[in-house]
């Protein structure tokens, strides 16, 4: 298992984990992103999607219906993409494909599902910290 | 020829990496006064661009390099009124 360690903050409270991407030339591009541990999905600027390598066969587009608000729908890309956590004292995952939604958001959300499922999620605000621990 | 590098290899992380992301975390309020909710990219913890997108974020800073011939590793980030966006994150997990 490696431990990856969290950014707490107290001021808004969150977590935020740094993620890597990697880039259609071959390269990693460093993203972060708030753990939410209500979403199911990493959920992300569709900005993103257009420097990363990602695999178009597993990929399709979603429209997603915001009940009770007219006009509110809206689209967002889900594929697959090769992502590694990192943090600040040199741990870093294996490679790992995940779930991602890409859409017009000004959101970064790490959907704690996926990675919950692979392994263990620690938060102790008060003495803010935190890790996510990965096989 | 762009001295810009936002990419990295494989296993590597440049030493600004970290403190940039974290500078930008503990000045987001002053950076959000001064730039609105926006892409912005730093470098050493400086601001080098912001923009609407991230290209256009990254296109700005190519006008703001410090001096020198090395490459850079900035890094880039959104920028955003977190309190505003509550109730948006609320509405993106009703359909997950």
């Amino acid at each position: 298992m490696i431990r990856i360690s969290l950014q707490i903050t107290q001021n808004p409270p969150q977590a935020e984990v740094i993620i890597r991407f990697l880039r259609k030339d071959g390269s990693w591009l460093f993203v972060t992103a708030t753990v939410d541990t209500g979403a199911e999905i990493t959920f992300l600027p569709e900005d993103i999607l257009n420097v990363i390598d990602y695999n178009t066969a597993q990929t399709s587009y979603l429209t997603v219906e915001r009940a009770g608000i007219r006009n509110a729908d809206y689209k967002v890309t889900e594929t697959i993409v090769t992502v590694q956590l990192e943090d600040a004292f040199g741990n870093i995952s294996q490679p790992f494909e995940m779930p991602i939604w890409f859409g017009q958001t000004k959101v970064q959300l790490f959907g704690m599902t996926n990675a919950i499922q692979r392994g263990v999620l620690h938060l102790d605000m008060p003495s803010l910290s935190g890790y996510i621990e990965l096989p | 020829m762009s001295r810009i590098r936002m990419g990295v290899k494989y296993g590597e992380t440049p030493p600004n990496v970290f403190s940039d992301f974290a500078w930008i975390r503990e000045h987001e309020t002053e950076l959000l006064a001064q730039y609105g909710e926006c892409n912005i990219i730093v470098y050493q913890q400086k601001v080098l661009g912001v923009g609407h997108t991230y290209q256009e974020a990254v296109d700005n800073a190519e006008q703001n390099l410090p001096t020198g011939d090395e490459e850079i590793t900035p890094v880039h980030q959104w920028i955003k009124n977190r309190k505003q966006h509550i109730g948006m994150l609320r509405k993106i997990r009703e359909h997950q």
